[in-house]
C-alpha cells in the first residue's frame, strides 16, 4: 500500500506532463505563439453576441432585488477563462431549473406591498421590482400583459397570488435572463444598455434604481459621465459582485471547492475554505481602495486580515495591524502565494509545481506552454522512495522532450514549493530543506530567483505581466476572448496599471473605452 | 419524505382496466393497450478502459470475461459486447477528449468554423458539434403516442458547458444538459407536481399562464439579433413549450433518492431512470458518469485515492493501470446495477423493462494514457427480442456510425442506413442483431 500510495502521489505533481512512450519530434514543439500586436486604434467595440446572465449574476440581482438567496441549477458557459453564456441555449434541464429558481424565490420573497391590489402595489410591482429585474421601463404592450396576468392570478386568490403570478413569469422572462443592448445611430450603446454593461462588470448583477435613473435621464453617453458613475459603482459595497467574478475565475479558485478531488480542502471546514476563497478578492479590493498598482498586485506582504486563516499562515503573520495582516516577506509575495491561491494549484496532499508554473505562464503572461505531444505517457522514472517533490520532477528534465516545456514550466513552479498543498508554509519535505530556487524564461531572457519574492519581483518588473493581467481584465469586462482588436487598449491599460492608482485607472479606462461603449457588432453576412 | 399520491396512478389505472375519462388526461398511458414499444438508454462512463483488464478471452461465444467486464455475467445471455470500434473525429487535429465527446453519439465532427471557445495551450479555436445525437434524432422520428418527456437526460458531475462535457445535442450548437444529481432529477421528473390533487390542479394553472406569459416575452427583444443568437432564442422557447408539456405527466413517484454521496449518486439517479421508464414518462434516455475533459475526481473506494482519474490515467505505468482498471470495474458494477434496475421494473407486456430497451455504454476515448481512438469500448443490453445476446464480437476499425445505424434499427427506423456526416459505410453493427 505504501508504494501505490507513493507513485500514486507521485504522478499527481504533474498533471499534464509526459515523458516516456512513443515522443514526437523536439524540433516540433514550437515557442509560445506572439502576443498581439497594436496596429489600430480604431476600436470597432466588442463584437459581444447576446449574453446570458451567469448563474451567480442572476442570484445576485434576484437577492439585491428581493431580498431572498436561493440555489440556482442552471450551468455556464466555461468560454475561455471567464464565465460568459454566449453560445448556448436554455435546454429543458436549464428551464426546469429556472422554474425552480422562479418558484422558490418568490415564495421567500416579502410581497406585502400588493396586499391590496391599486397604485402602491403596481408601483412596487412594475417599476420598482420590474424596472429592476429587466433593466430598463417596461414598455406599454409588457405593462399591458403583465397587469392581465396579475388580473388573472388575483381573481384565483387574491392580489398577493396576483404578484406572485408576475414575478413568477418576470423571474423565468428572456428579458431578465439576456442582457438586451442596443445601439445608436452613433454605434454607441445607448444609455440603458450602458447602464446594464457597467452593472454587470462591475457589480456582477442588474444595475441600482439610480444607475437607471442616470441612463433614463441621458446621462450615461460620455466618458466622463460614465466615469463618474463607474467610481460610484466600484465604491459601492455591490462591486464585490464584478470584482469576485474577475479575480475569482482569473485565478481558477473554484478548484478548491471539488470536495470529489480535493477532500484534503473539504476537511478543513467551510470557515477556513470560505476564507482562503474569498481572501484573493478581499486583497484586491484593498489595494484598489489603497490606489495600489499592479505590481504591489503581485509583490505585496500585507493581505487582509482573516481570522479563520490564522493557523494557516501560522509564523507567516509577523505582525496584526487595523484589518490586515504583515506577512513574513521572504515567505509570502502578492496574489500568487496566497493560501487560496497555492491550494488551488495543487492536487489532493500533493503541491504541483506544473499546474503553478503553468498558471504563471498561462494566467500571468498569457503565454501557455503548448500542450504534451501526441502519445506519451506520465510514467515518471522510478528514483526511489523519500525524494522530494522537486528531485522528482528533475528526473524527466533529462528527456528533452519534457524539458522543453516543463523545464520553463515547473522551474518556474519552483518558486512555490516553500507552500503546501494547503497553503502552508513549510521548510522541508521528506526530512529535506525546500529549495526554492526557480529559474525559467522571462521576457526572453533566462534568470533565476528565489522563492515567490523573487518571482514576484521579476514579474513586477516585466512588461509582459502587466499587458496580461490588463488583457485578463478586458476579456472579463468584455465578455469575450478578443485579443487583436483590444491590442492598443491593452498596452494602454497596462501602461496605466503601472502608475500609481493603476488598478482603479485600468479598471475605469476600460469601461469608458470605445471597445466597452460601442455596441454590439453584428457579424459580417449575418443579417438582423 | 413519504409522497402519497392521490392522483390515479398507471398502476391504478391499468387495475381498474384503464378506462374513461382519466385517460383523456393520460394519453400516453394508451400506448400500454398495444405492443410495448421499444426504448433506448445510453450509457457513458469518461477515459475509456484498460484494454488488458476489459477483453474478454476465447472465442464468439464460449469466452471468458475478463476483471473489468466480470460483474456484468449474469447478463452475459442479455448482452453484446464490442471490441474494435474506431471513433474518428473527422478534423486535422484532435485536441484529446473535447473533440470527440460531441462525435460519441452523433457521428459527426466538432464544428471548427466558428471559434466560441478557444484553447491557447493548443492555438486552436473551435465551436459546438454540426450533427444530433442518435437519441434526439430517435426521440424526434418517433410515430405513436407521445410521451411526456421527449427524452430524459440524467448525469453524475457533468458541470460545466463545454463541448468536452455535453455528448447530447438536439442541433448542431444545441448541447442538451442532463439532470445533473439524483436531487434535481428527482424533483424534476417527479417532485414538481404536488401529490394534493387540488393544489396540483391549481399550480399546473398558474404554470401554464406564468409560462405562456414568459413566452410572450420573446417577443420583447430590442436588440437587432444575429441569426444564432435567434436559434438560441427559438430554442429556449421550445425548451419552455417542452417544460409545460413535461408538468402535465402524473407518476406514482418512487422514493425521494437517500444517502446521495459520490459512491452512490449514479445507483440513485439508474433507480430513477427504471422509474420513469417503468412509469411511460419516456421511451428515450441517456445516463452520463462525469465529464470527458480534464476531470481529477478521486474513487477512494476503489483505491484511486490521489491524483484524480484523468492525471492517473496519463500514466501507462503497471500501478496506474491497475489503479484504473479497478475503476473501470467499478463503472461495471454501476452498470450491471443499472441493468438489475430495469430487470426489476415490470412492463406493461408483464415483461421488464430490460426486455424492452436496448442500452448502449460507450466513452469518448479507447485508452486514456495515449488518447487513442482507435477502439471504443462498448457493450450493448437488453432488448431481449433484438440483440443476439451471449455474442462476444471481436472486430478492427468498424465504423462507430454502425452504432449508431443500430440504435435507429433497434427502435424501429430500420428505413435508416447512414448515421452522421462521417458515416462513409452503411447499415448496423454485423453480428449485433438477430
Amino acid at each position: 500500500m505504501r508504494a501505490h500510495l507513493c507513485i500514486a502521489g507521485l504522478v499527481s505533481l504533474i498533471a499534464a506532463a509526459g515523458c516516456t512512450g512513443e515522443i514526437g519530434d523536439v524540433d516540433s514543439i514550437e515557442g509560445p505563439p506572439a502576443g498581439p500586436v497594436c496596429t489600430s486604434i480604431e476600436s470597432p467595440g466588442a463584437p459581444v453576441p447576446m449574453r446570458r446572465l451567469t448563474a451567480v449574476q442572476l442570484q445576485r440581482t434576484i437577492n439585491d432585488v428581493l431580498g431572498v438567496e436561493t440555489p440556482l441549477n442552471v450551468t455556464d458557459e466555461k468560454l475561455f477563462t471567464f464565465r460568459s453564456n454566449v453560445s448556448s441555449s436554455i435546454d429543458f434541464a436549464s428551464a426546469h431549473g429556472y422554474l425552480d429558481f422562479a418558484e422558490i424565490s418568490v415564495a421567500a420573497a416579502d410581497l406585502s406591498a400588493c396586499t391590496e391590489a391599486g397604485e402602491a402595489c403596481d408601483a412596487w410591482l412594475f417599476e420598482e421590482v420590474g424596472e429592476r429585474l429587466f433593466r430598463r421601463p417596461l414598455d406599454d404592450e409588457e405593462l399591458a400583459r403583465y397587469q392581465a396576468l396579475f388580473d388573472e392570478g388575483a381573481v384565483e386568490d387574491g392580489p398577493l397570488e396576483g404578484a406572485r403570478w408576475v414575478l413568477e413569469s418576470m423571474l423565468q422572462s428572456p428579458t431578465l435572463l439576456y442582457m438586451d443592448e442596443v445601439g445608436k445611430d452613433d454605434g454607441y450603446l445607448d444609455d440603458f444598455s450602458m447602464a446594464s454593461r457597467l452593472a454587470l462588470t462591475l457589480w456582477g448583477q442588474n444595475p441600482d434604481r439610480e444607475l437607471l435613473e442616470r441612463a433614463a435621464a441621458g446621462e450615461l453617453s460620455t466618458p466622463a459621465q460614465i466615469e463618474a458613475e463607474a467610481s460610484r459603482l466600484l465604491a459601492d459595497p455591490r462591486s464585490s459582485g464584478g470584482l469576485t467574478d474577475f479575480v475569482d475565475q482569473w485565478l481558477r479558485l473554484e478548484r478548491l471547492n471539488d470536495p470529489d478531488a480535493r477532500p484534503d480542502l473539504e476537511a478543513l471546514g467551510s470557515e477556513t475554505l470560505t476564507a482562503m476563497r474569498q481572501e484573493p478578492v478581499q486583497l484586491f479590493r484593498m489595494l484598489l481602495d489603497s490606489g495600489a498598482d499592479i505590481d504591489s498586485l503581485l509583490t505585496t506582504h500585507t493581505t487582509v486580515a482573516l481570522d479563520p486563516l490564522t493557523a494557516l499562515y501560522a509564523g507567516d503573520i509577523v505582525q496584526t495591524s487595523a484589518g490586515a495582516f504583515e506577512l513574513d516577506p521572504a515567505r509570502r509575495a502578492g496574489l500568487l502565494s496566497l493560501p487560496g491561491v497555492m491550494a488551488a494549484l495543487s492536487h489532493a496532499e500533493a503541491t504541483s509545481p506544473t499546474l503553478r508554473g503553468f498558471a504563471v505562464l498561462s494566467n500571468f503572461l498569457c503565454t501557455p506552454p503548448n500542450p504534451p505531444p501526441a502519445g506519451v505517457s506520465v510514467t515518471l522514472p522510478d528514483i526511489g522512495e523519500g525524494k522530494s517533490t522537486r528531485e522528482r520532477l528533475e528526473a524527466h528534465f533529462s528527456d528533452p522532450t519534457c524539458n522543453a516545456c516543463h523545464g520553463p514550466m515547473d522551474g518556474m513552479g519552483f518558486a512555490f514549493e516553500g507552500i503546501d498543498w494547503l497553503g502552508r508554509s513549510r521548510d522541508e519535505e521528506f526530512g529535506k530543506p525546500i529549495d526554492d530556487t526557480s529559474s525559467f524564461l522571462l521576457d526572453g531572457e533566462e534568470i533565476t530567483v528565489e522563492g515567490p519574492a523573487g518571482l514576484a519581483d521579476a514579474m513586477a518588473a516585466s512588461e509582459g505581466v502587466a499587458k496580461c493581467v490588463a488583457q485578463q481584465w478586458a476579456s472579463y469586462g468584455g465578455g469575450v476572448p478578443d485579443k487583436e482588436e483590444t491590442a492598443c487598449l491593452v498596452e494602454k491599460l497596462a501602461e496605466e496599471a503601472q502608475a500609481p492608482d493603476g488598478l482603479r485607472s485600468m479598471i475605469l479606462t476600460f469601461v469608458t473605452s470605445d471597445w466597452y461603449r460601442r455596441g454590439p457588432v453584428l457579424v459580417a453576412g449575418e443579417s438582423p | 419524505m413519504t409522497r402519497r399520491v392521490l392522483l390515479p396512478t398507471r398502476r391504478s389505472l391499468l387495475r381498474a382496466g384503464a378506462a374513461g375519462s382519466a385517460l383523456a388526461l393520460f394519453p400516453w398511458l394508451r400506448a400500454s393497450a398495444a405492443p410495448t414499444p421499444p426504448r433506448i438508454l445510453l450509457f457513458f462512463t469518461p477515459h475509456g478502459t484498460v484494454w488488458d483488464q476489459w477483453r474478454p478471452t476465447g472465442g464468439e461465444t464460449n469466452y471468458t470475461f475478463s476483471p473489468i467486464l466480470e460483474p456484468l455475467s449474469a447478463y452475459r445471455e442479455k448482452m453484446v459486447i464490442v471490441d474494435g470500434i474506431e471513433l474518428k473525429t473527422g478534423t486535422s487535429y484532435y485536441i484529446p477528449h473535447t473533440y470527440t465527446m460531441p462525435v460519441l453519439w452523433t457521428g459527426s465532427p466538432i464544428d471548427t468554423s466558428t471559434s466560441e471557445f478557444c484553447r491557447e495551450d493548443h492555438g486552436q479555436c473551435f465551436g459546438w458539434n454540426t450533427g444530433v445525437s442518435v437519441d434526439q434524432f430517435i426521440a424526434s422520428q418517433l410515430t405513436g403516442l407521445a410521451t411526456p418527456y421527449s427524452s430524459i437526460e440524467l448525469g453524475v458531475g457533468c458541470g460545466g458547458l463545454h463541448p468536452a462535457t455535453r455528448m447530447i445535442y438536439t442541433a448542431p450548437a444545441m448541447p442538451r444538459s442532463p439532470l445533473d444529481s439524483p436531487d434535481i432529477a428527482y424533483n424534476a421528473l417527479f417532485g414538481t407536481i404536488d401529490p394534493d390533487q387540488e393544489q396540483a390542479a391549481k399550480d399546473a394553472k398558474r404554470r401554464k399562464s406564468v409560462l405562456d406569459n414568459v413566452i410572450d416575452d420573446f417577443g420583447s427583444r430590442r436588440a437587432k439579433l444575429s441569426a444564432k443568437d435567434k436559434l438560441r432564442l427559438d430554442a429556449h422557447a421550445d425548451s419552455i413549450r417542452e417544460l409545460e408539456l413535461s408538468l402535465t405527466a402524473v407518476c406514482d413517484p418512487p422514493a425521494a433518492p437517500e444517502g446521495v454521496n459520490s459512491e452512490t449518486s449514479i445507483d440513485r439517479q439508474s433507480d430513477l431512470i427504471a422509474s420513469a421508464f417503468g412509469c411511460g414518462l419516456t421511451r428515450v434516455a441517456s445516463m452520463q458518469v462525469r465529464i470527458a475533459d480534464n476531470d481529477n475526481t478521486l474513487y477512494p473506494w476503489v483505491g484511486l485515492d490521489a491524483g484524480g482519474h484523468h492525471t492517473l490515467s496519463h500514466d501507462s505505468g503497471e500501478v496506474s493501470q491497475s489503479t484504473l482498471a479497478g475503476l473501470y470495474r467499478w463503472y461495471s458494477e454501476r452498470f450491471a446495477y443499472l441493468l438489475d434496475q430495469l430487470a426489476n421494473t415490470p412492463d406493461s407486456d408483464g415483461r421488464s423493462v430490460l426486455d424492452n430497451t436496448l442500452v448502449i455504454w460507450g466513452s469518448e476515448l479507447g485508452r486514456a494514457w495515449d488518447h487513442d481512438i482507435g477502439n471504443i469500448p462498448f457493450v450493448f443490453a437488453g432488448a431481449t427480442d433484438l440483440l443476439r445476446g451471449g455474442h462476444y464480437l471481436s472486430g478492427s476499425v468498424i465504423s462507430l456510425n454502425r452504432m449508431l445505424v443500430s440504435a435507429c434499427h433497434a427502435m424501429g427506423l430500420t428505413d435508416v442506413d447512414t448515421y452522421g456526416s462521417l458515416d462513409t459505410g452503411s447499415g448496423p453493427l454485423p453480428g449485433l442483431f438477430i
